[in-house]
């Protein structure tokens, strides 16, 4: 319970009172900054917002690079060295086919295309 | 009129901490003004620094909204903060009052009828002029004592809390310091 105020208390209060236009008004300009930061604390509601807003730590991306490296790795296309486009699968074709044939060694054809062959 | 006007401090807190700036609005009307006097105060009228700390109290209480303990009052734990900020204040720029000049009886008994007196004799704008040039050299935990008693209208116990003592400190603080301005305000010869 508190001590109850007599006149001494009374008198000294009033004493203590400031009177009109002695307490001079909040400085605006940080009253204003003040204000920004608060607003600064809500949460973004347009999703493009939140985007360019987000925090993000490093560890998280990091994270981030390593998994999609990890996917480039085993999603990625096959890789064919170059001019060598029309050996393997052409050329043994072509090969098999003439050996299975019936054409006569000696014709035309054999004598003079059998080197594209092989 | 808003919504916030009608709010508790406590209620004003919570949307503050979701960024509401219409609640931080209310509690900025609410005690902007009075702790500029009090910090005007214990700041011997320096205006500047007066403004310069009302602004790292509430730059303390957007920052840090998750300090303010719920089961206390919100006016108590402002304070507190501004309490604080002045301690720092005064440490920071190395202001030791020492207790010269105070009463030397301390077992002298505090005639209460001396200020009734005084005041009745003295010119009101006398009497509170004194009031002031005296309070300015008291040590800092008297001075802060009183203001928060006298100025800031708050309970013993209020205060207890803000200077994290005892009520029984908070009353002897008081009455000593009551004992004090009594013997200075006597070199203005109030009662002659």
């Amino acid at each position: 319970m508190d001590t109850p105020k007599n006149e001494m208390d009374d008198l000294l209060s009033n004493a203590m009172q400031f009177t009109e236009g002695e307490i001079p008004e909040p400085d605006k300009a940080r009253y204003n900054k003040l204000r920004k930061k608060v607003g600064a604390r809500k949460p973004k509601t347009n999703p493009l917002a939140r985007l360019f807003n987000l925090e993000i730590k490093l560890y998280q991306a990091a994270l981030a690079v390593t998994a999609v490296a990890i996917i480039c790795l085993v999603f990625r296309p096959a890789i064919i060295p170059q001019g060598t486009e029309n050996m393997g699968m052409p050329g043994s074709d072509t090969a098999t086919a003439y050996k299975g044939s019936s054409l006569k060694s000696d014709s035309f054809l054999v004598k003079n295309f059998t080197s594209a062959i092989y | 009129m808003s919504k916030y006007s009608i709010m508790t401090d406590k209620e004003l807190m919570l949307y503050l901490k979701q960024g509401e700036v219409l609640a931080f609005d209310e509690l900025y009307l609410r005690y902007s003004k009075r702790l500029l006097g009090y910090f005007i105060r214990m700041m011997n009228y320096d205006r500047e620094k007066a403004q310069d700390l009302l602004h790292d109290v509430f730059l303390k209480v957007i920052e840090k909204p998750e300090l303010f303990d719920r089961t206390r009052s919100f006016k108590t734990w402002i304070y507190t903060i501004a309490y604080n900020t002045c301690k720092n204040q005064y440490k920071h720029a190395g202001v030791v009052k020492e207790a010269h000049a105070e009463l030397k009886s301390t077992e002298a008994v505090l005639d209460e009828r001396f200020f009734i007196t005084a005041a009745a004799k003295m010119d009101a704008v006398e009497f509170k002029k004194a009031l002031h040039t005296e309070l300015e050299l008291l040590a800092e935990d008297k001075k802060t004592t009183f203001i928060l008693r006298y100025q800031e209208d708050n309970s013993i116990a209020e205060i207890a809390e803000i200077m994290e003592c005892s009520e029984g400190t908070v009353k002897s603080r008081i009455h000593y310091t009551l004992k004090i301005l009594a013997d200075r305000l006597k070199i203005y010869n109030p009662l002659n």
